[in-house]
């Protein structure tokens, strides 16, 4: 290795103020035309080691070198000074503005007419487009271009500040194949012209392709630091996905029962009209846990907000015990018996302002048993019921008149399962069930979804933890890019493998092959 | 009662209250004058006879109502301002079945009561349906409705309803459609129970119904709401139908329910204000029904106790008007807090 | 229990700030002091006009009469029942006066409380709503309603701006008003009447400058506001460019959107004096932008007030009361037991200085810049725009005076609906 890498971080510990600890003594090094990728799960801490490096954030303890000296930042300008720039996943660009006009915004020089000089900036940018290789048309409004396009003008922006050590996070996300490619040829004369690349990705395949090294944090450290020529794909995939010790919940062996929720070819929309769902189709059978793991952001929420009535599928069908479900909203589908631990309790789940009580009846306050005369609520039963919830499931509170936003995660987390497993559903679609918990609560709510399935109960469980799925599911998939890959039973998996599709790479040399049926062909 | 924590939310009060009076106080020693002397005044000035007590009590009756308005919208996330236009409809249609109208005592007076909260009512239905169809932010379609009705009410006043010789005023009510003064040449009448009533009641629908607990549950969290069923629009509909029978009200009162003129001034100058002024009280009553009674009940002794600031204690009326809203602001401070800490971490 | 602590120590304070009442200045053992409290109505103090004027009345019985004036200003129409109170509460007020025909009501509920206490309203007609809800009582003899002849007042300025048209030669002249609300009717038809009046007299003394009244003469715009200068400054605006020649203001403040309207011509035009003119109201407005307000139709509220305190001193209050049945008529040629008390004119160079001095206070108390130029300076440039103007114009206007103070023409009063729609009819 040369002698002086262009930027060293030593130690690097990084606490929240929320008390979450998201790096704990990472060391990472970056030499002077290099591309390093920086490889990890949601919640590893890439994005935060990087935003430290580009100065959006503080380390609490640790410190970087740049070209051998130490360096403060206080903020992105510091940063930018010594030559290091960050670009988003989400783009900081004017829409309505050209791309040159994005490029200089800001740089555009002192006096009061030199936003009009645009033939300096011109030339500049026509050099660097020369340089990189890069295409884009200057005058054209940003916001009319694809948003490959709006990439490049973001990283032109970037370079435009003198930036020779480029941070991308999760630069492939939004890009089409073709964009993919593109991006490939273009870091690589980033790198022919002496510049450093780091780019952040949970995908396998991309740092195979694009980096000299690969760099693994899981959990706020470094789990493995290796040349891309050395790498393998299951090797990578055990760095990034490990084994994490939690108490285990055991499963014992059940034939499962008959389908009781069947998709086919279901199809969704993300909040900005893409495509996230691309034709699922998969069965949930009575007294059987279906797992589908997957690296978030793959199109998880939508298919959960797909099946349980609060986004309108764009296609396809869902059927609950034979029973045709579509465009239905949350209550009818609760009261056909769905049940549903969202994935965000404090958005979907609980009114963290109401107490116990009264978070208790959410989406049963319709119910007679909860109703006196002229639809006044009984608040006699309501009450009871709450105290009875909260002893059935453990729910540690004051008493239940208490605000549910003074509970902890985990007795808040009690309360919603508790609560939808009391509506005695025949499905429930579970999602992150024990994400963010501490390690009693989360085993209690694993046991208790063994318990529904053991009696009978059709569990669907969508989470982002593998330990999860492979420990609860009787069957697992992994969603990657809007489709299931690889549904089979979970003894048939083995980490690695799951791991590897996770990752976007399917094993067995079949690629996007779901065995409950195909995907419609379109 | 029970199901409310009512003492906290009362003590943190009081305890903002006393900042907000250190507050005035600093301005007051800021412009020399004496702070014990002038508080003394307000106190005893609002709060110092039965008479006293009376009139601030007037003061607060139509504040507690449009105070209501606004709470209801924050409580099923709305900001309903559009109270002031509301109320003004409230007073015409008090005025036109209470001055024009002759019907049976009695039933009079129910009867202009009724037009009153129904005018109101309506007048906030074209912002909830614009709300509800066509996602038009309520903030200004309630400004708007505002201006139309303070013009609306203007030229009706002046046109179709003044009182034939002295058209600087509309006719005053029917003697069957004025509500009892409580003693004699008190300004506050009866109206004050029918205020109080319909806190209460409206206390008891957010908290003890159905539709009130999921029009709460829409203020508090919309995604959840969804999630539990409730559908968007009937919440929309019913918080500013609820609000708009509360502005009414008010408007109401001041017309039927608050001596000597017993009619609504041309200018409007006996309710203009008081719907705005009800965003104030709301904030400092947490946006509760009855946290807005005691509020409003503030309000009045501000308002009414104000004047023995400037008659005895000499405060310059401009910085009495100053005090009193440094303690307001300072009041309001937590809860307006707490509603952009509820918008921004959406 | 930290916020129990709070609580009780908030209680205590608020004990202890009730049970002593409000230490009352030990009165001297001397003299029984005398106070008049001045009510204002929602207006207030600092409009120039108006309430001002009722303050000045109050601060001229200071000096003379050794009394001291309370100030209570209303900020809402519910004020104005507890301030009346409040002043009538005082043991040592006498006087207490209520500023605006939006206290009528107020006052006749309050003065029948406090029969021992005097009450004056200003434009108001609380006799009347005594007379009609108490017909036993009527009239109050505590209770003074002090009202103006301002029809009368109008037709003269109404006659100035037609002639100043004549003189130099301009189609129009106009009127700008605050809300419409029967009090300005008066006003507006005897302003017209008195543009009428000025082309008839021109018919006949001055058949060279004569041209025929039509209903389009005066341009009249109610503004919907009495607070809202840009409205004014739109509404006058608009008549300049039509090139009247003279604006009456009847809109309180607004005229300072009048002013700015005339500033801007003059500015363009680099003129020192009009044409365009404006004419005032209420007070001596002459002084705001001297050269440019040609009168004003000066409203005597502070003889009213004088005048009231006088009697209320003189121990004559309640006979004057009796005497006129509750009612003092201010106007031209208005007279109470034989002495001549008028309470309308046209502002003349004379009463400038009363007013100069008025900006004088008002700059005082503010702090804040109010006169545009020295006393000495304004002075000279009022007298030398009325002296720019020829003679008969200002021969015709006091001939005018005459006639009415005589009783030889009579100027429409309004009030009612019909007769507003038939006099415009009449008269544009």
């Amino acid at each position: 290795m040369s002698p002086q890498p262009r930027v060293e971080m030593r130690g690097i510990h990084k606490v929240y103020p929320d008390g979450t600890v998201a790096l704990r003594g990472v060391d990472f090094r970056l030499q002077q035309g290099e591309i390093v990728g920086l490889l990890g799960e949601n919640g590893a801490g890439k994005t935060t080691l990087m935003k430290i490096l580009s100065g959006l954030l503080r380390p609490t303890r640790g410190e970087i070198m740049v070209d051998g000296s130490l360096a403060h930042f206080r903020n992105p300008s510091d940063a930018l000074r010594v030559g290091i720039g960050m670009v988003h996943q989400a783009f900081n660009l004017v829409p309505p503005y050209t791309a040159l006009q994005n490029i200089v915004l800001g740089q555009e020089g002192a006096g009061p007419l030199a936003s009009f000089r645009t033939d300096e900036p011109r030339r500049r940018v026509a050099a660097l487009l020369t340089e990189t290789g890069l295409e884009i048309p200057l005058d054209d409004p940003v916001e009319s271009m694809p948003i490959g396009v709006q990439q490049r003008v973001e990283i032109l922006k970037t370079l435009y500040r003198g930036t020779s050590v480029l941070i991308l996070d999760e630069p492939t996300s939004a890009l089409a194949p073709v964009e993919v490619h593109d991006l490939s040829q273009f870091l690589k004369r980033l790198r022919a012209g002496g510049k450093s690349v780091v780019f952040i990705t949970h995908k396998l395949k991309e740092v195979l392709e694009l980096s000299d090294r690969v760099v693994v944090l899981r959990n706020g450290q470094v789990t493995g630091e290796i040349a891309t020529v050395q790498a393998t794909p299951e090797g990578l995939a055990e760095m990034m996905v490990g084994r994490k010790v939690v108490a285990r919940v055991s499963r014992a062996a059940r034939p499962p029962g008959a389908p009781v929720l069947v998709v086919r070819d279901l199809r969704a929309a993300n909040d900005q009209g893409a495509p996230a769902v691309k034709g699922l189709s998969f069965e949930v059978r009575a007294g059987e846990v279906f797992g589908i793991a997957g690296v978030e952001g793959n199109g998880q929420s939508e298919l959960v907000q797909a099946l349980t009535g609060l986004r309108p599928p764009t296609g396809g069908e869902i059927t609950l015990d034979g029973t045709r479900l579509l465009n239905l909203n949350p209550l009818e589908l609760y009261r056909r018996g769905l049940g549903h631990i969202p994935e965000d309790k404090a958005r979907f789940g609980l009114a963290l302002n109401f107490d116990l009580a009264e978070n208790s009846i959410l989406s049963r306050q319709g119910e007679r048993t909860f109703l006196g005369a002229l639809g006044r609520l009984n608040w006699g039963r309501i009450l009871a019921y709450a105290r009875d919830l909260v002893e059935r499931f453990k729910v540690l509170a004051p008493n239940v008149r208490t605000v549910v936003r003074s509970l902890s995660g985990g007795n808040q987390q009690r309360l919603l399962v508790g609560r939808e497993l009391s509506k005695q559903p025949v499905v429930i679609v579970a999602v992150h069930p024990t994400r963010g918990l501490d390690i009693a609560s989360t085993v209690y709510i694993r046991e208790l979804l063994m318990q529904m399935r053991d009696d009978g109960k059709a569990v669907l469980l969508i989470s982002a933890d593998l330990d999860e799925v492979v420990e609860l599911s009787d069957r697992i998939a992994v969603m990657y890019e809007g489709v299931l890959i690889g549904a089979a039973k979970t003894e048939e998996f083995t980490r690695e493998e799951i791991g590897l599709m996770m990752g976007g790479i399917t094993p067995k040399g079949s690629a996007y092959e779901t065995p409950a049926s195909a995907p419609a062909a379109d | 009662m029970k199901r409310l924590p009512l003492p906290r939310p009362l003590i943190e009060s009081l305890v903002t209250i006393s900042i907000g009076l250190v507050a005035g106080a600093l301005l007051m020693l800021l412009f020399d004058y004496n702070p014990v002397q002038a508080y003394r005044a307000l106190f005893v000035g609002a709060f110092g006879s039965l008479e006293d007590i009376l009139e601030t009590l007037a003061f607060a009756t139509p504040l507690m109502l449009t105070a209501l308005t606004f709470a209801v919208g924050v409580r099923g996330g709305l900001f309903n301002i559009g109270a002031e236009g509301q109320m003004y409809l409230g007073a015409i249609g008090a005025t036109f079945v209470a001055g024009l109208l002759p019907l049976p005592p009695g039933l009079h007076l129910a009867a202009a009561t009724a037009a009153g909260m129904l005018f109101g009512a309506l007048w906030a239905v074209p912002p909830a349906l614009l709300k509800a169809w066509r996602g038009v932010h309520e903030v200004i379609s309630t400004i708007m409705c505002n201006w139309i009705a303070f013009y609306l009410a203007t030229y009706l006043a002046i046109n179709f309803l003044a009182e034939p010789g002295r058209a600087e005023r509309t006719a005053p009510a029917l003697v069957t459609a004025r509500y009892p003064v409580l003693t004699e040449d008190a300004s506050l009448t009866a109206a004050i129970f029918v205020a109080l009533a319909f806190c209460l009641v409206v206390y008891l629908y957010l908290w003890g119904t159905r539709a009130g607990y999921e029009l709460r549950l829409a203020g508090e969290n919309p995604d959840a709401a969804r999630y539990a069923g409730v559908k968007g629009g009937k919440v929309i509909l019913l918080s500013f139908a609820i609000g708009g029978l509360a502005a009414g009200l008010a408007g109401a009162t001041q017309i039927i329910g608050r001596p000597p003129a017993w009619s609504l001034y041309a200018t409007l100058g006996n309710v203009i204000t008081l719907g705005f002024d009800g965003i104030g009280v709301a904030l400092v009553g947490r946006n509760h029904p009855i946290g807005g009674v005691l509020a409003a009940v503030l309000f009045g002794a501000l308002a009414h106790g104000g004047r023995f600031m400037e008659y005895h204690a000499g405060v310059l009326s401009e910085l009495v008007r100053a005090i009193n809203g440094l303690i307001v602001i300072t009041l309001a401070v937590p809860e307006l807090w707490m509603l952009a800490r509820r918008r921004f971490s959406r | 229990m930290k916020s129990r602590l709070w609580l009780v120590a908030l209680v205590t304070a608020f004990v202890m700030l009730l049970i002593p009442p409000y230490a009352q200045t030990p009165a001297p053992a001397a003299a029984k002091p005398f106070k008049i409290a001045v009510v204002s109505d929602v207006g207030g103090r600092g409009d120039l006009s108006f309430n001002d004027m009722a303050f000045k009345g109050g601060e001229d019985a200071e000096r003379d009469f050794g009394v001291r004036m309370v100030e209570l200003v209303s900020k809402v129409e519910a004020d104005y029942v507890p301030n009346l109170t409040t002043a009538a509460r005082d043991p040592d007020v006498q006087l207490i006066v209520g500023v605006g025909f939006l206290l009528s009501d107020a006052l006749a509920q309050v003065a029948r409380k406090f029969p021992n206490k005097n009450f004056v309203g200003i434009d108001t007609f609380s006799q009347f709503i005594v007379k009609d809800k108490f017909p036993a009582q009527y009239p109050l003899l505590n209770l003074m309603d002090i009202v103006y002849e301002e029809h009368k007042g109008s037709a003269l300025v109404g006659a100035l701006g037609t002639l100043l048209a004549a003189q130099y030669n301009k189609p129009f002249i106009g009127g700008v008003f605050g809300i419409e609300i029967p009090v300005l009717w008066k006003f507006e038809i005897g302003y017209k009447w008195g543009a009428r009046w000025a082309t008839e007299w021109l018919a006949k003394n001055k058949p060279d400058k004569a041209f025929k009244y039509n209903t389009g003469f005066v341009l009249w715009t109610y503004t919907g506001t009495f607070s809202d200068i840009p409205k004014g400054y739109a509404a006058a605006k608009a008549m300049y460019a039509k090139d009247a020649v003279a604006v009456y203001n009847i809109a309180g403040p607004l005229g300072l959107g009048i002013n700015q309207a005339v500033q801007e011509i003059a500015r363009a035009r680099g003129l020192k004096t009009g044409p365009p003119f404006w004419i005032g109201v209420d007070a001596n407005q002459d002084w705001i932008n001297p050269g440019f307000i040609i009168a004003s139709m000066m409203k005597r509220v502070d003889k009213g007030v004088y005048f009231a305190t006088k009697s209320v001193k003189d121990g004559k209050f309640r006979g004057v009361v009796k005497q006129i049945n509750g009612t003092l008529v201010l106007g031209l040629g208005t007279k109470v037991a034989g002495e001549l008390t008028e309470g309308i004119s046209v502002s003349t160079l004379a009463d400038l200085n009363e007013f100069v001095s008025m900006g004088q206070n008002a700059e005082k108390l503010t702090g804040k810049k109010v006169l545009p130029a020295s006393p000495a300076d304004i002075r000279a440039r009022v007298k030398a725009m009325r002296d720019a103007q020829p003679p008969w114009v200002w021969s015709a206007v006091a001939e005018l005076e005459k006639l009415i103070r005589d009783g030889k023409v009579q100027v429409p009063f309004v009030f009612t609906k019909p007769d507003i729609e038939k006099w415009r009819k009449e008269l544009g």
